[in-house]
């Protein structure tokens, strides 16, 4: 019995809520996760958008299946600073 | 992750293999003009049962779905791709072709083949087509050894069809197989830079399984949410086989 195939990036991983904890290089981010986890993400749509991330903002995280330490940020929730 | 299975574990998915090559021989047998598929259904069952083995397809749910799979065979005539249902209303003719697909579990490990069958005296571009789609699944069977990689099964089976004027089924794919009957990796039978490419070890067991159309490659899945058929109504070939990596080179596991 053959199998659907399942383009990686048309699944819709859960999204997590998490805090951005630290600026990587490559435009990429440490984000702690609700989980406490701390994951690094890169941001959806190109480094045009990465620039008005900050630390203390919380954002929404697409994990990847195939590794859980790695993902997307998909939408910026708030840019507190008050947190 | 793509599991690897040891020795014992290989020679309990041998029994598995041969048990489906014996049943899909039975099958191939009995095909003639004017039986129905529901007729090959019914066989295959009590074949499954008689040797104490579970089918692996009947009540196998995927989401893609959103139902289980009834039956223990696929049995897809002409354009039907694959995960066609058996029918009593089903009555195969001369000139059709019908893939016969199934899968049992025996002692906890699957197997897992397919064949096409022609039906009394087939055209001779029906017969080209069952022999590339064959010998595709031959090629791609000698790819599996270790130091390859994925896209050399993928890439030998592309290669070949369309070098034969025939295109690929993109939207199905094999799969790695053991106490699960689908597991990692997914199988394309063609490249697609996208996919991952692991290296082929020894200790994986593959599904592989080419699934070839006369036409256009474009697939569409009917309302009964399984059948897949040709969305050019071109006719569609399908073979498939267990292979098992081993230092020696490929071990064909679904035949003997």
């Amino acid at each position: 019995m053959a199998v659907l195939l399942e383009k990686d990036r048309g699944e819709g991983q859960k999204a997590v809520l998490g805090v951005v904890v630290d600026l990587l290089p490559n435009a990429a981010f440490l984000v702690e996760l609700e989980t406490r986890a701390l994951v690094t993400a890169h941001t959806v749509g190109a480094k045009a958008n990465f620039s008005r991330l900050r630390r203390k903002d919380r954002v929404l995280v697409e994990l990847s299946p195939h590794d859980p330490t790695r993902g997307r940020i998909t939408k910026l929730l708030e840019q507190g600073r008050a947190t | 992750m793509i599991t690897r299975k040891s020795p014992s574990e290989m020679e309990k998915m041998r029994k598995s293999g041969l048990l489906v090559y014996r049943i899909l021989q039975d099958l191939a047998a009995m095909v003639r003009e004017g039986i129905t598929t529901h007729e090959l259904e019914l066989a295959a069952e009590k074949m499954i049962r008689d040797a104490g083995a579970r089918p692996a397809f009947k009540g196998y749910y995927v989401p893609a779905a959103g139902k289980k799979y009834p039956f223990v065979l696929c049995t897809s005539v002409n354009q039907e791709i694959i995960h066609g249902m058996p029918s009593p209303r089903r009555v195969l003719k001369g000139g059709d072709i019908v893939k016969i697909d199934t899968g049992v579990e025996l002692d906890g490990y699957f197997g897992d083949s397919a064949i096409t069958v022609p039906v009394g005296e087939i055209s001779d571009s029906l017969a080209n087509l069952l022999r590339v789609t064959s010998e595709s699944l031959e090629l791609a069977i000698e790819q599996a050894k270790p130091g390859n990689r994925l896209f050399d099964i993928s890439g030998t089976v592309e290669r070949h069809v369309t070098n034969h004027g025939f295109s690929v089924v993109r939207e199905f794919v094999g799969h790695g197989i053991g106490t699960k009957l689908h597991e990692e990796p997914q199988i394309p039978n063609y490249v697609d830079r996208q996919h991952e490419n692991p290296r082929l070890k020894e200790g994986m067991v593959l599904a592989i399984e080419p699934m070839v159309n006369e036409g256009k490659p474009e697939s569409k899945v009917l309302s009964d949410k399984w059948t897949a058929v040709t969305v050019d109504g071109t006719y569609s070939a399908h073979f498939e086989h267990v292979v098992a990596i081993t230092a020696d080179g490929p071990w064909v596991l679904t035949r003997p």
